[in-house]
C-alpha cells in the first residue's frame, strides 16, 4: 500500500523518530527560540503602514490657534487648585468647568468593594466626571473616547497628570466650536485610575460587576469606537511613550498605535516603547542591521512582551479593550532642564488623531491584532513569529507523541509476552538490549505475515469489506482496552494534581473566608495560602506512594510523562493565541526542564532533576519574576527582599485583578500551569529498576 | 379697439370656465405660515416653521381631489390614488435632546419615519402601503421604498389616528415604518417646499437656507395629513395639511465670537422681507415662557402683541409678530434677542418624561436594549412603549423586564415575535410611571449571522435600529410647544379653549436610534483563502493523493503477462510490425499495473 496506509513505512519512521528524538526535539527548540527572537532584526521584520485607509492621518490641516491659550491658562488654573488641595483629586474642579464650556457634564459615583475579607477592609469610593461633546450631525450613534486619570498632587507611585486635564479642557473648547465631527466625543476622567474606568465601563455597557459597583449612568452616546488615554504630568515633557499592552495580553489594533506614532512623528515629538531611545536609522529603515541596533530593538521587544505576559495593562487603555474598544495611552515622560515639548505640539497630536478617528467609516478591523513591537515603526506579525513558537512548543509534542508511541509498543510487548511465554522467557534471558532488538524483529516477522495476509484478502477485499471493518473495530478495541489500562493507572496521578490545581485557583478565596481572623495583611494571607498549598501539593507523590501497596507509583511513567507533555504543549498553544508573550516566556523556561526529565536510578541525578523543576514552578517563577523587576538594587540580600516583597505584590495583584477585572493570567498559572506541573513533579519520585 | 374686443372675450370666456368649475373645492383653502423661534438652554435656539393648508373638503369624498386651489396636487393625487386617510412623514437629521430642549411641536427620530392610516374603503392595505411608499419616496427624493415588510409594523395600541374619524377605524389599516439610517439633505427640502403655495419666492420660507440648516444640530422636515372638523361645531370634514421644518442651531458655537444672541439674519442668514400673499396669516412668534420679569433677555424690536396663556397649571408666554402688518410699514423684519447678561443663560427644565435608550454589553454575540424612562411629575403617569427591532436581533421575550428602582411594574404587553428576513420584532408595552422615578425597560437579544449577500456593499459603521416611541397623555405642559388636537395652527394656542380643568396634552416622544455591529467578516479575506485553497488543493491533492493511496509494485518481466499488455502488444505489433521492446530493467516501479490493481484504487477512490 501507500506511504499512508503502508505499516512498514510508517514503522521505519517512527523508528526514525524513536532514534533521533531527543536531537530532533534540542534541535526544534534551539531553532525555534532563536528564530523567534530573531524577528526583533530589522531585515526580518516589517515596517508598519496604514491598513485602514479611511484614518488618513495628518492629512488634515489644523484648526487650532498657534498657542492654545485656555490650556495654558486652565493649566495654571490647575495647578493651584491642586496645591490647595494636594491629597484630593480635582474633580469638582473639572466639573465645574466643563459645565462652564457648555458641554453636557455628569459625575459617576462608584465604590469598590475588595474580594477578601481581611483586617482592615478596604471600601473605595471614588467620582468619575465625564462630559459628552455631542457631534452636531450625528445622531449620537457612535462615540470615541478621551480619558485622563484624575489623581492627587501628592500620589507618589504615579505622575501627575494635570497636563492632559488642562489639555482635555482646551481641546473640548476647541472641538466644540467644529462641524466636522461625525462621532460624539466623551471627555472621561476617572479616579483611581483603573477602578474608576472599569466602573464607568462597566456602567456605559450595563455589565454588572460583583466588586466595582458604580451608579447608573445619566447620559451616554452609541458604541464607542476609540479611546484614548493621556497621562500627561503638567510641564516638562520630554518625550512620550506610547502604550499598548491591555488585560490579559490583549492589544489594540496595530493601525491605532500607528495613528498615534505617525502623528507624534509628525509634530516632531519623541515617541517611544517603554523608554527604549530609538535611533533615526532604525525608525528610517536605513542600517538598522548593526549588532547593536539588533540588541536596542531585542530589548525593546522583549520589554514590551514582559508587560503584555503580565496579562496587567500598563495604562488605562487596558479596560477598554475588554470592551472591543480599541485604545493606546499617551503617557508624558518628565525630564527637568532639557528641551520639552511644548503643550500646543501635544495639542496638534491629539486634535489629528481624533480627526483621523472621525474619518472611520467602520470599526477597527482591518490591520493586526497579534503583533510585537520591537519599536515603534517595526511590528514582527503573528505570522512571523507563530511559526517560532510552535518550533519550540512542538519540540514538547514531539517527546510526548514518541513517548506514547513507544509506550504503546512497549504494551504491545505485553501482549505478545502473555501470548508467548515461553519464546519471552529465552529473550528476557538474552538481556535487555537484545530483548528490543529480538522484539523488534518479532513485529517485523509478523507484521510481514500481516502484510503478506492483506496482500492475499486484496482480490476479496471488495467482497468482505464488512467482515476486515468488523476485524478492524475489533482491533482497535483490543488496542484501546490495553492502552486503557496504561492510562488508568495515570488517572489518579491526574485527578490528584486538577484537584490540586483548583485548589489552588479557589483556594485563597475559600481560605480568607474559613479562615479565623488573624490580624495580618490580605497579601501576606494571599501569599501564605498558596504557599501552604504548594507545599502540601509538593509531596502529593510522597503520600501517593505510601499509600496501600508499597509500590503504587511504579506506573508507566512513560506514558505519564507523555500525557503530561502533550498537556503542556495544548496549553501552551491555546495560551498563546491569546498571550503569546506569556506563552513564549513559559515555554522558553518550561520545556526544556519537562522534556528531560525521568525517573532515574541515580539519586544524584534524581536531585538535580527536582531542584531544576522547583526552580521553573509556577511559584519560584513569580519569585524570579520579582527578582527581575527589582534587579538593580546595592547588595543580594536586598535585592531578595524587595523581590519577595514585589512577588508578593504581584500575587495580590493577580488575585484581585482575577476578582475586580475577569484577569486570566493567575487563573491560567494555578489551573492550568500548576497541574501540568505537578504532573512531571511525580515524574522523578518513580521508583525505576537500577540498570 | 380691436384689442379691447379681444380683452373683453377673453374676460367673458373666463368667467364663464369660473361658472362651470366644481365650486365645491375653491376658496374653501385656507392657509398660513408660522414662524415659531424658542430660545433653549445653553445657547440653543429652535425655529419651527409651520406651514398649515385647512381645505374644507372631506377626504372621504370621491370628488375632492378633482380640482386643486392651495393644497399640492402631486401629493393630493397621491392621497387619493392609495386611499389614505391619514398620513404622517417626517424627516430628521440629528437627535432631538428633550432633558435639554423640552418638546418639539412635531417629535421625530433620526432618519425617515413614515405612519399611514388607509381608508376603511382599502381592501388590500399591503399592497397600498407598498405602492404609496415608492409613490411618497419619489415625491420627496427619499429611500422610503425601502420600508418593505422587514421593517413596516401593524402598531396595535399606538398610533391612533390623529385626526376626526367617523366611527370605528379597521384596526389593520395602519401602517409604521421607519428608516433610522436616512440621511437627509437638501434634496429632500427642495421638494418639500415646492409643496408650499409660495414656493421659496416669499413669505417666510424665504428664510430657508440649506446650508444653515444642514450645520445645525437637529432638523426636521415634516408632512402631516389628517382628517379635522371643518369648524368648531364639527359637522362638516375638512382635510389639514401641515408642513413644518424644524432646526435647533447651537448659536454659541456657531457665532463668531460666542456670542449667545441672535436675530433672524444671524439664525437664517437673512432678514424677512416678504410675505406670501396667498396666506391668511404670517405670524413669528418668540416663546418667552423662561422670560421671566423681562429679567434674562430683550427681543428687538417690540413684539406687535404678547399672549400669556394657561395650558394646565403651566403659563406660557408669546411675543408675535404679524409680519404682514409690519412689513406693510416698508422694513425689513429682523427679529432678535439680546440677553442681559451673556453668562446668564436659560437653564435647562427636565421635561416631565423622557427617555434614554442604549444597548447594553460587548461583544458580537449578545447584547441587550435598556430604555430609561424618566417621570419629574408628582403625579404616577401611563405610557405606551413602542418597540420595533430587526430580525437579526433575535430579541429574547422572557427576558423583558420593566422594572423602577429594582421592583417589578405590572405592564401590559404585545408582542409579536420577528420571522427572518420576512418581518421585524414589534413590542408594545404599557405601563405606569411612578411619580417622579425612573422605570427601566430591558431586553436582550442575540445577534444573527447574515448570509454573505445581506451585509452592505460598502464600509459601514454597522445596523441601525430605529428609534421606540413613548405615546402619553400628560397633564402637565411644561416644555410643551405642541397646538391642541383640534388644530395643527401654532397660533391656536392663544385662542384654545380648556374642554375642563384638567387638560390633558397629547405627547408623543422618540428615543435615540441604535447602533449594533454584527459579526461581520472580511470579505476581501474569503477571497484571497479561496483563491489559495483552490491552487494548492489543485495542485497538490492529486500527486499527494496518488502518492499515498497507490500500490507500487514490483514487475518480474519473465512473468506471465496480463491480458491486457499482451493486448497493447499486439496492437502495437500490428501498427508498427514491430513489438514494443519493454526495459529489462527488474526495478521498473508503477509504469505499467495491472488491471486488478487500477480497479482497487478506483474502488478506493470512490470509498474516499
Amino acid at each position: 500500500m501507500g506511504i499512508l496506509t503502508d505499516e512498514t513505512q510508517r514503522n521505519r519512521l517512527i523508528s526514525l523518530l524513536v532514534k533521533y528524538c531527543n536531537k530532533l526535539c534540542a534541535l526544534l527548540y534551539v531553532v525555534g527560540l532563536i528564530g523567534f527572537l530573531a524577528q526583533a532584526y530589522q531585515p526580518l521584520n516589517a515596517g508598519t503602514y496604514f491598513s485602514e485607509n479611511a484614518l488618513l492621518p495628518g492629512l488634515v490641516e489644523t484648526e487650532l490657534p498657534n498657542t492654545l491659550l485656555s490650556a495654558l491658562t486652565y493649566r495654571s488654573e490647575l495647578e493651584e487648585v491642586m496645591k490647595k488641595e494636594p491629597s484630593s483629586s480635582p474633580n469638582k474642579w473639572v466639573y465645574e468647568k466643563f459645565k462652564n464650556i457648555g458641554l453636557e457634564t455628569y459625575a459617576q459615583n462608584f465604590s469598590v468593594i475588595y474580594p477578601f475579607r481581611s483586617f482592615n477592609k478596604k471600601v473605595v469610593s471614588g467620582e468619575n466626571v465625564y462630559a459628552i461633546l455631542r457631534a452636531r450631525r450625528a445622531a449620537s450613534t457612535e462615540a470615541l473616547v478621551l480619558s485622563v486619570p484624575l489623581r492627587p498632587l501628592n500620589d507618589k507611585d504615579n505622575t501627575g497628570t494635570g497636563g492632559g486635564i488642562a489639555l482635555a479642557l482646551g481641546l473640548a473648547q476647541e472641538f466644540k466650536r467644529k462641524p466636522y465631527w461625525s462621532k460624539d466625543i466623551i471627555f472621561l476622567f476617572t479616579e483611581f485610575d483603573h477602578l474608576g474606568a472599569m466602573a464607568w465601563l462597566d456602567s456605559y455597557h450595563q455589565t454588572e460587576s460583583k466588586f466595582i459597583v458604580g451608579n447608573d449612568l445619566e447620559a451616554r452616546s452609541g458604541p464607542i469606537i476609540a479611546a484614548l488615554n493621556l497621562e500627561l504630568p503638567l510641564n516638562n515633557v520630554k518625550y512620550f511613550n506610547v502604550k499598548v499592552e491591555g488585560l490579559n495580553g490583549q492589544l489594540p489594533n496595530l493601525d491605532l498605535v500607528n495613528l498615534v506614532v505617525r502623528l507624534c512623528r509628525r509634530e516632531r515629538a519623541q515617541v517611544r516603547l517603554h523608554n527604549c531611545l530609538e535611533d533615526k536609522s532604525y525608525i528610517y529603515s536605513e542600517n538598522g542591521d548593526s549588532f547593536d541596533d539588533y540588541k536596542k530593538a531585542l530589548t525593546t521587544m522583549l520589554k514590551m512582551m514582559w508587560h503584555q505576559a503580565s496579562g496587567t495593562p500598563t495604562g488605562n487603555h487596558g479596560w477598554f479593550q475588554k470592551f472591543h474598544i480599541e485604545s493606546v495611552t499617551l503617557e508624558g515622560v518628565v525630564k527637568k532642564r532639557s528641551y520639552t515639548i511644548d503643550i500646543n505640539t501635544t495639542a496638534r497630536i491629539i486634535e489629528g488623531v481624533f480627526r483621523s478617528l472621525n474619518n472611520l467609516l467602520e470599526r477597527f478591523h482591518q490591520s493586526f491584532f497579534f503583533y510585537l513591537l520591537p519599536s515603534t515603526s517595526r511590528y514582527v506579525s503573528i505570522g512571523m513569529y507563530m511559526p517560532f513558537f510552535g518550533l519550540m512548543a512542538l519540540c514538547g509534542l514531539l517527546k510526548g507523541i514518541t513517548l506514547w508511541v513507544s509506550a504503546n509498543e512497549s504494551s504491545k510487548e505485553v501482549k505478545s509476552e502473555s501470548n508467548e511465554e515461553k519464546s519471552e522467557k529465552v529473550a528476557s534471558a538474552e538481556g535487555q538490549g537484545d530483548e528490543q532488538s529480538s522484539t523488534e524483529e518479532k513485529t517485523k516477522e509478523k507484521k510481514e505475515e500481516e502484510n503478506k495476509e492483506t496482500a492475499e484478502c486484496i482480490p476479496e477485499v471488495s467482497k468482505d469489506v464488512n467482515v476486515t471493518k468488523k476485524e478492524n473495530v475489533t482491533e482497535d478495541v483490543v488496542e484501546e482496552s490495553l492502552a486503557g489500562k496504561g492510562l488508568i493507572s495515570i488517572v489518579p496521578v491526574m485527578l490528584v494534581a486538577i484537584m490540586l490545581g483548583w485548589m489552588a485557583s479557589q483556594g485563597p478565596e475559600l481560605l480568607t473566608h474559613i479562615m479565623p481572623n488573624f490580624r495580618i495583611q490580605t497579601e501576606d494571607m494571599l501569599l501564605f495560602s498558596l504557599l501552604a498549598i504548594f507545599m502540601s501539593a509538593l509531596a502529593y507523590p510522597k503520600l501517593m506512594k505510601n499509600k496501600g501497596s508499597s509500590n503504587i507509583l511504579s506506573l508507566d511513567w512513560q506514558l505519564l510523562k507523555s500525557v503530561a507533555l502533550i498537556l503542556q504543549t495544548l496549553t501552551f498553544a491555546s495560551l498563546a493565541l491569546f498571550n503569546i508573550s506569556l506563552s513564549f516566556f513559559l515555554t522558553a523556561v518550561m520545556v526544556p526542564v519537562t522534556v528531560v526529565v525521568r525517573p532515574s536510578a541515580n539519586k544524584c541525578f534524581r536531585w538535580l532533576q527536582m531542584f531544576a523543576l522547583l526552580l521553573i514552578s509556577p511559584l519560584s517563577l513569580m519569585y524570579i519574576v520579582g527578582l527581575i523587576s527589582s534587579w538593580p538594587k546595592s547588595s543580594a540580600l536586598e535585592l531578595f527582599l524587595s523581590a519577595y516583597d514585589s512577588c508578593k505584590l504581584l500575587i495580590y495583584l493577580g488575585v484581585t485583578d482575577t476578582h475586580l477585572f475577569n484577569a486570566w493570567t493567575e487563573t491560567v498559572m494555578t489551573a492550568c500551569i500548576f497541574p501540568v506541573w505537578l504532573l512531571f513533579w511525580a515524574l522523578p519520585w518513580i521508583d525505576v529498576p537500577s540498570p | 379697439m380691436a384689442a379691447y374686443c379681444c380683452m373683453n372675450v377673453k374676460s367673458f370666456l373666463l368667467s364663464l370656465l369660473l361658472l362651470f368649475t366644481p365650486s365645491s373645492a375653491v376658496g374653501r383653502d385656507e392657509f398660513t405660515e408660522e414662524l415659531m423661534i424658542k430660545p433653549l438652554s445653553g445657547g440653543f435656539v429652535y425655529s419651527h416653521f409651520q406651514f398649515t393648508t385647512k381645505w374644507n373638503a372631506s377626504i372621504h369624498d370621491s370628488k375632492t381631489f378633482t380640482h386643486f386651489h392651495l393644497f399640492p396636487k402631486s401629493l393630493g393625487e397621491v392621497l387619493k390614488q392609495y386611499g389614505v386617510q391619514e398620513l404622517h412623514l417626517s424627516q430628521t437629521q440629528g437627535l432631538w435632546r428633550h432633558k435639554l430642549w423640552g418638546y418639539p411641536v412635531h417629535d421625530a427620530p433620526p432618519g425617515a419615519e413614515l405612519w399611514v392610516w388607509f381608508k376603511p374603503s382599502v381592501k388590500d392595505v399591503n399592497s397600498a402601503w407598498t405602492d404609496l411608499v415608492n409613490a411618497v419616496s419619489g415625491l420627496f427624493c427619499s429611500s422610503l421604498n425601502f420600508l418593505d415588510s422587514k421593517s413596516t409594523v401593524i402598531p396595535r395600541r399606538n398610533f391612533q389616528p390623529l385626526g376626526v374619524t367617523s366611527g370605528p377605524v379597521p384596526r389593520y389599516s395602519v401602517r409604521y415604518g421607519s428608516l433610522p439610517k436616512e440621511i437627509v439633505c437638501t434634496e429632500n427640502l427642495t421638494p418639500w417646499k415646492k409643496l408650499l403655495p409660495c414656493d421659496s419666492k416669499a413669505g417666510l420660507s424665504t428664510l430657508f437656507n440649506a446650508f444653515l440648516f444642514h450645520d445645525a444640530n437637529y432638523h426636521s422636515l415634516g408632512l402631516h395629513v389628517r382628517p379635522v372638523c371643518a369648524d368648531d361645531s364639527c359637522t362638516e370634514e375638512a382635510i389639514e395639511l401641515t408642513q413644518s421644518l424644524s432646526v435647533v442651531t447651537d448659536v454659541i458655537s456657531t457665532s463668531l465670537i460666542g456670542s449667545p444672541n441672535w436675530q433672524l439674519k444671524s439664525l437664517f442668514g437673512n432678514h424677512l422681507a416678504s410675505y406670501c400673499p396667498l396666506a391668511t396669516r404670517s405670524l413669528i412668534m418668540v416663546d418667552i415662557t423662561s422670560n421671566k420679569n423681562d429679567s434674562l433677555f430683550k427681543l428687538t424690536p417690540e413684539p406687535t402683541i404678547t399672549h400669556t396663556v394657561f395650558r394646565g397649571q403651566e403659563e406660557h408666554s408669546y411675543a408675535t409678530y404679524d409680519v404682514r402688518s409690519m412689513l406693510q410699514s416698508g422694513r425689513a423684519i429682523n427679529v432678535g434677542l439680546t440677553y442681559s447678561n451673556n453668562q446668564k443663560l436659560i437653564e435647562a427644565t427636565p421635561p416631565p418624561i423622557h427617555a434614554h435608550r442604549f444597548i447594553t454589553g460587548h461583544g458580537l454575540e449578545d447584547g441587550g436594549v435598556s430604555c430609561l424612562i424618566s417621570n419629574t411629575m408628582p403625579t404616577n403617569q401611563t405610557i405606551s412603549y413602542m418597540d420595533v427591532l430587526p430580525w437579526f436581533t433575535r430579541v429574547k421575550f422572557s427576558s423583558l423586564q420593566v422594572t423602577n428602582n429594582g421592583v417589578n411594574v405590572p405592564y401590559k404587553t404585545f408582542y409579536l415575535p420577528a420571522k427572518d428576513r420576512v418581518r421585524p420584532h414589534q413590542l408594545e408595552l404599557t405601563f405606569t410611571l411612578w411619580a417622579k422615578s425612573v422605570t427601566k425597560v430591558h431586553f436582550t437579544f442575540t445577534r444573527a449571522f447574515l448570509k454573505w449577500t445581506e451585509y452592505p456593499p460598502d464600509a459601514h459603521h454597522g445596523f441601525h435600529i430605529g428609534a421606540a416611541s413613548i405615546t402619553a397623555n400628560i397633564p402637565s405642559s411644561l416644555e410643551y410647544t405642541a397646538p391642541g388636537q383640534t388644530s395643527s395652527q401654532l397660533s391656536s394656542i392663544f385662542t384654545e379653549k380648556p374642554s375642563d380643568d384638567n387638560p390633558r396634552f397629547f405627547l408623543r416622544i422618540h428615543t435615540e436610534t441604535l447602533l449594533v455591529s454584527l459579526p461581520t467578516p472580511d470579505f476581501s479575506m474569503p477571497y484571497n483563502v479561496i483563491c489559495l485553497t483552490c491552487t494548492v488543493v489543485a495542485i497538490a491533492f492529486g500527486s499527494i493523493h496518488n502518492l499515498t493511496t497507490r500500490r507500487f509494485i514490483q514487475l518480474d518481466p519473465l512473468k506471465k503477462k496480463g491480458l491486457l499488455s499482451k493486448l497493447k502488444a499486439l496492437v502495437a505489433k500490428l501498427r508498427g510490425g514491430q513489438p514494443e521492446t519493454k526495459p529489462t530493467s527488474e526495478t521498473q516501479q508503477g509504469s505499467v499495473s495491472d488491471k486488478k490493481t487500477e480497479d482497487l484504487v478506483d474502488e478506493e477512490e470512490e470509498k474516499s
